[in-house]
């Protein structure tokens, strides 16, 4: 089922060009990006490593400055905000593990608070209300008041999850939330993902490596390779052929009829 | 909670215990009933008021001020690397304020003699040593990210800074030499009331400021891109963890020299007893705990004849601290 197309889009960005400097030399890894995504959709950003998955991601949350173009967040410019009107805007979780000790699960997901809070960070009655909820959400209320460190990898990835619902902003951005999960857990994180998108009516943009998994459950993909971006939900990019060229290789291919990957064996 | 402020209690009743007991116990034995006379009439002309009033008062309060400054700029140079081994001397703090007050002690010492007795010039060159210091090591972070070898690169400074002074040494007076070991050696009592005046004002400063930084501290803990992504300003931070550290580690080791492992093990005391990393417990705990520890220190280095050096029982304390702290963590 669609969800309901309007035309006001949370995060829009045109003619955007994304990449790096190191030392004086300035790589370019996309350019002449029109990208756009809507209240309770889930987009996943797929594609081979070193296509600029993270690069675009960390873009459009305003780690790094877009090379050329701009990011709209409801309708204004991402770089003549300030940091804390971005974080009231956009929450996000990066690939970088959190080790801290002794910082309950709690205390993590009532930092996604920050923005709203005093210099002192004092939660009022409201704010533990959200702070709660975005527990209960994920299902992680039981687990509250264990240390992070204590938790599995999957119960890890739910808490920094709650920590950007607690966040309150209408947009949601997940730098590869399967990373380092079994099996169970990727599925339980991108269906936890799902449900949220389409109960909240957050858009929510993830970048994931796991191909089958988010053409099941994705509302729309970003197909990324090194010649650009190619957007449209997973039966438009299998039927116009999208998969079998972003994903050309000699040692597996794509299968249009099943919309799987086959191993060449014989190769 | 509850059981927070039962430990908060307990810390703070444990600092006026020692706090008496350091001002009661010392190298000449005075009586309670005489001790508590003349706290009580300070006023009256006694041979132990020399003794009580301007000496071992002013060392209790040094030693607490000096426990507390330390342990917290430890604590925040932990927080800001994210290291656990993280602290005022581990990245050479500590060495760039020996560094300022050698160049200062000796330097002056061929100009005048009046200038060495001004307390400003000993805190300036120390704190100037100390941020010089702490500027290099921040800006070598920037650009490697692994801790390993920042430390590396913070010892590093350390023995560029101790190479220079040596080479000081070798070109200065016996005098100002001498005066520049005996400071090394770390003491807590050479805080005259004057001073005081000097020390108290700035080192609550810093300690007023780290308590308005808890939140961006706390989202620090996170690492600096979850802590953008929560609105703050990394880079204001990072440079006010700085500066605070700075004039926090560089004041107190200008006044009582430099002083071993309290900044590296009391915060780690302070977040194991409190259990939290948050900073809104672990600040005040680590400045009750950096009191306490130091008290404690400095009622044990007065036990014998001779005073002990100060580093050598902090150092009995906090080497073994640090030891049981890493066989912890893995």
């Amino acid at each position: 089922m669609e969800p309901a197309k309007t035309t006001y889009s949370p995060l829009r960005t045109s003619n955007l060009a994304i990449g790096y400097t190191g030392g004086n030399r300035l790589t370019v890894v996309q350019q002449h990006l029109d990208l756009e995504l809507f209240p309770g959709e889930m987009v996943c950003m797929i594609g081979p490593n070193g296509c600029g998955k993270s690069t675009l991601l960390r873009t459009l949350a305003g780690l790094q400055r877009p090379i050329t173009g701009s990011v709209l967040i409801e309708g204004k410019n991402l770089e003549t905000l300030s940091v804390r009107d971005r974080a009231e805007l956009l929450a996000l979780t990066l690939t970088d593990r959190v080790e801290v000790d002794k910082m309950s699960v709690y205390e993590i997901v009532a930092m996604g608070r920050y923005p709203y809070t005093n210099r002192f960070g004092k939660l009022t009655a409201a704010d533990k209300e959200i702070v709660a909820e975005a527990l209960t959400q994920v299902h992680l209320e039981e687990k509250a008041s264990r240390y992070i460190s204590e938790l599995s990898d999957g119960e890890r990835q739910r808490a920094m999850i709650a920590k950007v619902l607690a966040q309150s902003t209408s947009l949601l951005f997940f730098d590869e939330p399967t990373a380092h999960l079994d099996l169970p857990n990727r599925v339980s994180i991108m269906l936890l993902l799902k449900k949220l998108a389409q109960n909240t009516g957050k858009a929510i943009l993830l970048s994931t490596h796991e191909l089958e998994l988010a053409m099941q459950v994705a509302d729309k993909l970003w197909l990324m390779n090194d010649r650009g971006v190619r957007i449209g939900t997973p039966d438009q990019l299998i039927a116009d052929g999208s998969f079998e060229s972003v994903f050309k290789s000699d040692q597996f291919f794509f299968d249009a009829k099943t919309g799987r990957f086959t191993v060449n064996v014989s190769f | 909670m509850s059981r927070n402020l039962i430990l908060f209690s307990v810390l703070i009743f444990l600092c006026l215990l020692l706090t008496l007991a350091d001002i009661a116990f010392g190298s000449i034995a005075i009586s309670w009933h005489n001790v508590w006379q003349t706290l009580v009439h300070p006023s009256s002309d006694s041979l132990y008021r020399d003794i009580l009033i301007d000496f071992r008062l002013p060392k209790a309060l040094t030693a607490i001020l000096c426990g507390a400054a330390l342990s917290v700029a430890g604590l925040l140079m932990q927080t800001l690397f994210r290291n656990p081994l993280a602290g005022p001397d581990v990245l050479g703090i500590s060495s760039g304020a020996s560094m300022g007050v050698a160049l200062y002690v000796m330097a002056t010492s061929w100009w005048s003699v009046s200038l060495l007795q001004s307390s400003w010039g000993m805190v300036g060159a120390a704190v100037l040593g100390a941020l010089l210091v702490l500027m290099l090591t921040l800006s070598v972070a920037t650009r490697i990210r692994q801790s390993v070898t920042l430390l590396i690169v913070g010892l590093m400074f350390a023995s560029v800074a101790g190479a220079i002074v040596s080479i000081l040494q070798n070109f200065s007076n016996p005098d100002a030499v001498k005066l520049f070991v005996v400071w090394t050696f770390g003491s807590l009592s050479a805080v005259t009331w004057a001073q005081m005046e000097l020390l108290v004002p700035i080192i609550l400063v810093g300690l007023a400021l780290t308590f308005l930084m808890q939140k961006s501290l706390n989202a620090m803990l996170l690492g600096e891109h979850y802590a953008r992504g929560l609105g703050i300003s990394v880079t204001a931070v990072r440079i006010a963890i700085i500066v605070i550290t700075g004039v926090l580690a560089g004041t107190i080791t200008a006044f009582t020299g430099p002083i071993a492992f309290i900044g590296v093990a009391v915060p780690h005391l302070a977040r194991g007893l409190f259990g939290t990393s948050d900073h809104r417990i672990a600040i005040p705990g680590t400045i009750l705990c950096g009191a306490a520890l130091l008290l404690l220190c400095d009622v044990i280095s007065q036990q014998t004849t001779y005073p002990l050096p100060l580093n050598a029982v902090s150092a009995l304390f906090g080497a073994p601290m640090i030891i049981w702290i890493v066989l912890k963590q893995r």
